[in-house]
């Protein structure tokens, strides 16, 4: 069956790479999408997968806190659907950028130009905070998986459990706030965060009864949490009908309608029946999703079938290689799962964590309360967490791991994971070249100009060469090759008069060059006027 | 373990400096290559001649312009100088283009770049095309927007100007 | 080790080749060869089928004449335009005006077809509407890289170059007013180039009306090389330059002397209903107060 499965996710991402294909040659009108609506079906399915990577973590990690005895029959399914749901996921918003090769403008991190990613953002803080989910998801279930063979990393694996508990919520919350953030009628209010989280754990939990048939087990106590989550789901739906008028029956009727028909034991007894009600509610999530970022109908391109094509293929090609892969190394994993440490974790965790908590929720106000909601810091903040959380886990993961891996190896690997991340982080902060736009053009001599220009500069420009600013001839070189230029008096303008001596200028004389079509001809009686000005004020 | 630690900031730092100076903006140089042989170093100060005098936007422009053969041939009409290589300079103009000089523009098409502002703020040629011995080599302006930032923040002893995207970029 | 040092390296080689691909990719200049000549017929054309399919327009509401900006109370400029609606009749002469100032592309037959043109000015229900550059603009607050931002002119300016493509500015912009390069004009031979002041804009990039952010740059740049303090003299915009009714006025909304200020006394000033709580700049005048 796992095989079978692998087989299939590799199938479809045949058509799942032509569909990137296309969406990265073509760009975003590949896609549906017009002037008026810009978030497409690639945030509807980022969404859905976020959603199904959240909760594989919740259900493994939060399960581990509070030592539910279920926890380690699903954790490893749970925790490698995550890594799989993670990549997928974060497939979409790169490919919806405008942009593709500019995604690094999103990073919140120095570069040449001295210009910052703009905090206020919820995307910054969405683009760091999943960045850290998945780092330290993978720090999961590596530790997890050492574990087996190392039982002093389980220590380990619950400081991680600790850490990650807070940062789903964060990171799901921060995705809700993408829409909850808006001017969109629709998107606003302030139950968004847990409306999204529920969802997440809701398309989870569904995702997980799935890929526990594939193993052919069966959790009870999953399928009455996915009982449980329909009815709070129902409750939001609800009041959403109330408050904004929205209600949309597929959702529900695939979401809450069919769910309850898992109280019925002969139906749950049946394994297709349960796989059935399994797909309707990843349906009815995907169908949510749906209907919230797009309200309206619009016609779909084969890029938008694509999506499922390659968010399926890839989900199951990640989740089922990786999982034959470890089954080779250890064929038992999924079977006996890892005994849980049997030691109660240290109680001043808890209590750190706690006043952490604490100490978090009062900044949080004083920074909230007192001043308006665009101080500069209180943008930090959604980010300050993930990268707290990244600190942490990457200490605690990396002692862990140095503590039973040879220390060679682990350099070896750490060495080269930092010379990317190095390298990354040099090649983002330098940026490369800009962009010149189109062709540019070739700069030659000064055009004359309808508009005279200012006659002082002219006479600065064209004629001080010579002549001197004020007239007086440039001694440096002038006196060296040329004969000597009369002196600038009144008089001596005079006898020549304006009208001969703007032909001087235009046509040349002696020694001059004529500056016809260099000066044009008032600028060139604009000139001798100057002179005259500057015979005054020699005098 | 120390050791260690050291040992991967190391790798790190070391990659990112190589990572930044491969990927760093190129200061390409655009100007076309001409039959004449000029040297900014003789054309400057020491015979009292300001950048003005060729580039008549210089001080005044937002483009300061190249000179055109006229502009040469205004002093050159007189063999100035006695030095053996004047023949060869004086057909060399004789048989040029009207138009001998000539740049491709380097600024992005979405930077605005005025030559008469900073003239205005006293801001010499020299801070941003360095001197006359690197122009004769083909040194490019510095058009790096570090360069401009840090000069509009007041970190190069000029006084601090706008730093804002729209009163530079369109 | 459960994943192998194999896998590990490979992985690590895929993603190092990613980023070479990041270094090499193409930042050159584009070729003029495909500039598409200007011909005022076609954008003409494309302007009349927009204005056959308007889209709707919300309601009208009072405001007040716009004051200092609250991000920038000490600046001495605040840029903006005023439609008089007793004066416009709809006639689009703006939008063409507009067009040919900013370079803006035709759009290819599919585009056209679901009405996604680039216009910066639309007709809704016969009366001009652009961006209106709010003093706290929605637009600004949620695009990631900083490539919205304001000017302390009042400007809400796009630093093209900066922009990659994430919409979000789209999204949070209650008119739906700006416009995303779904397609790459140049290279399928729709941009032409009217004027060289303003740069062409690729695929993948946002865009809408600068207020002519060129002009006042120029404008400003040439009253700074004479030691001139600027107030916006001497700068209009196209739309205002062509509209034959007068009805559009560019002006400082901080400048007495100004004849935008001077015009707004005793007219009502109106906007849209949705753009009413964002201080906009651009506002439209009906009847008297």
């Amino acid at each position: 069956m796992v095989k079978k499965l692998f087989i299939v996710g590799l199938i479809l991402l045949i058509p799942g790479i032509w569909t990137l294909f296309q969406a990265l040659s073509i760009g975003p009108a590949s896609w549906a999408l017009d002037q008026s609506l810009f978030w497409g079906t690639p945030i509807v399915n980022f969404v859905f997968w976020i959603g199904l990577a959240h909760a594989g973590t919740f259900l493994s990690a939060i399960l581990l806190i509070l030592e539910v005895r279920f926890q380690k029959r699903i954790s490893l399914v749970a925790e490698l659907s995550t890594i799989a749901a993670i990549l997928v996921a974060s497939i979409f918003p790169l490919i919806h950028l405008g942009i593709v090769s500019r995604f690094y403008f999103l990073i919140p991190f120095f570069n040449e130009r001295n210009i910052f990613a703009n905090f206020s953002s919820p995307l910054i803080w969405d683009f760091v905070a999943i960045f850290v989910y998945l780092c330290i998801s993978i720090f999961y279930i590596v530790t997890h998986l050492l574990s087996l063979k190392h039982a002093s990393l389980l220590k380990t694996r619950k400081v991680l459990a600790w850490i990650l508990f807070p940062l789903v919520l964060w990171v799901h919350t921060i995705v809700s706030l993408d829409f909850a953030v808006t001017t969109n009628n629709l998107w606003q209010g302030a139950y968004f965060p847990i409306y999204f989280i529920l969802g997440a754990l809701f398309s989870g939990l569904a995702l997980v009864v799935f890929l526990l048939e594939v193993q052919k087990r069966r959790v009870r106590k999953i399928e009455e949490l996915l009982i449980a989550a329909s009815w709070l789901l129902f409750v939001f739906w609800i009041w959403e009908f109330f408050q904004k008028g929205v209600w949309h029956f597929e959702v529900v009727f695939f979401g809450f309608v069919i769910v309850q028909l898992l109280w019925i034991p002969v139906l749950r007894k049946q394994k297709a029946f349960r796989l059935f009600v399994s797909f309707s509610v990843l349906i009815s999530m995907w169908l949510e999703r749906y209907v919230l970022i797009i309200p309206l109908d619009i016609e779909w391109l084969p890029v938008d079938y694509g999506w499922f094509a390659l968010g399926i293929g890839l989900f199951l090609s990640v989740f089922f290689g990786l999982y034959l892969l470890i089954q080779k190394h250890n064929p038992l994993v999924f079977y006996v799962s890892a005994e849980e440490s049997n030691e109660k974790y240290s109680r001043k965790v808890l209590w750190g964590i706690l006043a952490g908590a604490v100490v978090f929720a009062l900044l949080y106000f004083a920074l909230n309360y007192p001043l308006d909601t665009s101080v500069p810091l209180m943008n930090w903040i959604p980010v300050l967490f993930p990268l707290f959380s990244l600190f942490a886990g990457l200490s605690f993961f990396a002692l862990g791991v140095y503590s039973v891996v040879p220390k060679k190896q682990f350099f070896l690997v750490s060495g080269l994971l930092v010379l990317i991340l190095g390298g990354a982080f040099g090649a983002f902060y330098a940026g490369g070249d800009t962009n010149l736009g189109v062709e540019s053009k070739i700069i030659s001599v000064e055009r004359v100009s309808k508009n005279n220009r200012p006659v002082k500069d002219l006479w600065a420009s064209r004629c001080a060469s010579c002549h001197g600013l004020k007239g007086e001839g440039n001694r440096k070189f002038i006196y060296e090759f040329y004969p000597e230029i009369q002196d600038l008096t009144l008089e001596r303008l005079n006898s020549q008069g304006e009208d001969s001596l703007t032909q001087v200028v235009l046509k040349g004389r002696a020694f001059m060059n004529p500056f016809e079509g260099r000066v044009s001809e008032p600028e060139a009686r604009a000139l001798i006027r100057y002179m005259y000005q500057l015979a005054e004020e020699k005098e | 373990m120390k050791k260690g630690i050291f040992f991967l900031l190391f790798v790190f730092m070391l990659a990112l400096i190589f990572a930044d100076i491969f990927f760093s903006p190129s200061l390409a140089s655009n100007t076309k290559k001409t039959s004449i042989p000029f040297l900014h170093a003789l054309h400057g100060d020491s015979i009292g001649l300001s950048c003005e005098a060729c580039h008549s936007g210089a001080y005044t422009n937002r483009e300061a312009f190249m000179p055109s053969k006229s502009d040469c041939m205004d002093c050159h009409r007189l063999p100035l100088t006695e030095s053996e290589g004047i023949a060869s300079l004086d057909s060399a103009l004789k048989n040029a283009s009207e138009h001998p000089f000539q740049t491709k523009n380097r600024l992005p098409a979405h930077v605005v770049f005025h030559h008469g502002v900073h003239a205005k703020a006293n801001v010499s040629c020299e801070e941003c095309h360095s001197n006359e011995l690197a122009w004769d080599r083909g040194t490019p302006p510095l058009l790096l927007m570090n360069e401009c930032l840090a000069c509009h923040q007041g970190k190069r002893g000029f006084e601090a100007s706008a730093t804002d995207c729209a009163s530079c970029h369109r | 080790m459960l994943i192998s040092k194999r896998t590990f390296i490979k992985s690590f080689g895929a993603l190092l080749g990613g980023l070479l691909l990041f270094g090499c990719r193409k930042q050159g200049e584009k070729s003029l060869s495909r500039v598409r000549p200007v011909s005022i017929p076609d954008i003409k054309k494309q302007i009349k089928e927009a204005m056959k399919n308007q889209k709707p327009l919300d309601s009208l509401v009072a405001i007040p004449v716009p004051s200092s900006l609250k991000a920038f109370p000490n600046a001495t400029n605040r840029f903006g335009m005023a439609i008089d609606l007793d004066l416009c009749d709809g006639c689009g002469e703006c939008v063409l005006a507009c067009n040919l100032e900013n370079n803006i592309p035709l759009v290819n037959e599919y585009q056209a077809s679901k009405n996604n043109y680039m216009h910066w000015i639309e007709l809704r229900d016969q009366i001009p509407v652009t961006c209106f550059h709010c003093g706290d603009a929605p637009c600004e607050k949620v695009c990631p890289t900083g490539a919205a931002v304001h000017s302390p002119d009042g400007v809400s300016a796009m630093v093209y170059a900066r922009c990659a493509g994430t919409r979000f500015c789209g999204v949070n912009c209650p008119i739906k007013i700006r416009k995303f390069n779904y397609v790459d004009a140049l290279d399928e031979g729709l941009q032409f180039i009217s004027n060289p002041e303003v740069p062409v804009r690729e695929q993948g990039v946002i865009e809408k009306c600068s207020l002519c952010l060129h002009r006042i740059q120029n404008a400003r740049l040439k009253a700074k090389t004479i030691g001139k303090e600027f107030l916006g003299e001497n700068v209009t915009t196209a739309c205002a330059e062509a509209c034959p009714k007068g009805a559009i006025l560019f002006g400082n909304w901080l400048d007495p002397n100004s004849l935008l200020y001077k015009k707004a006394r005793g007219r009502g000033v109106y906007t849209l209903s949705s753009i009413a709580p964002f201080d906009p700049s651009v506002v439209y005048f009906k009847g008297v107060r």
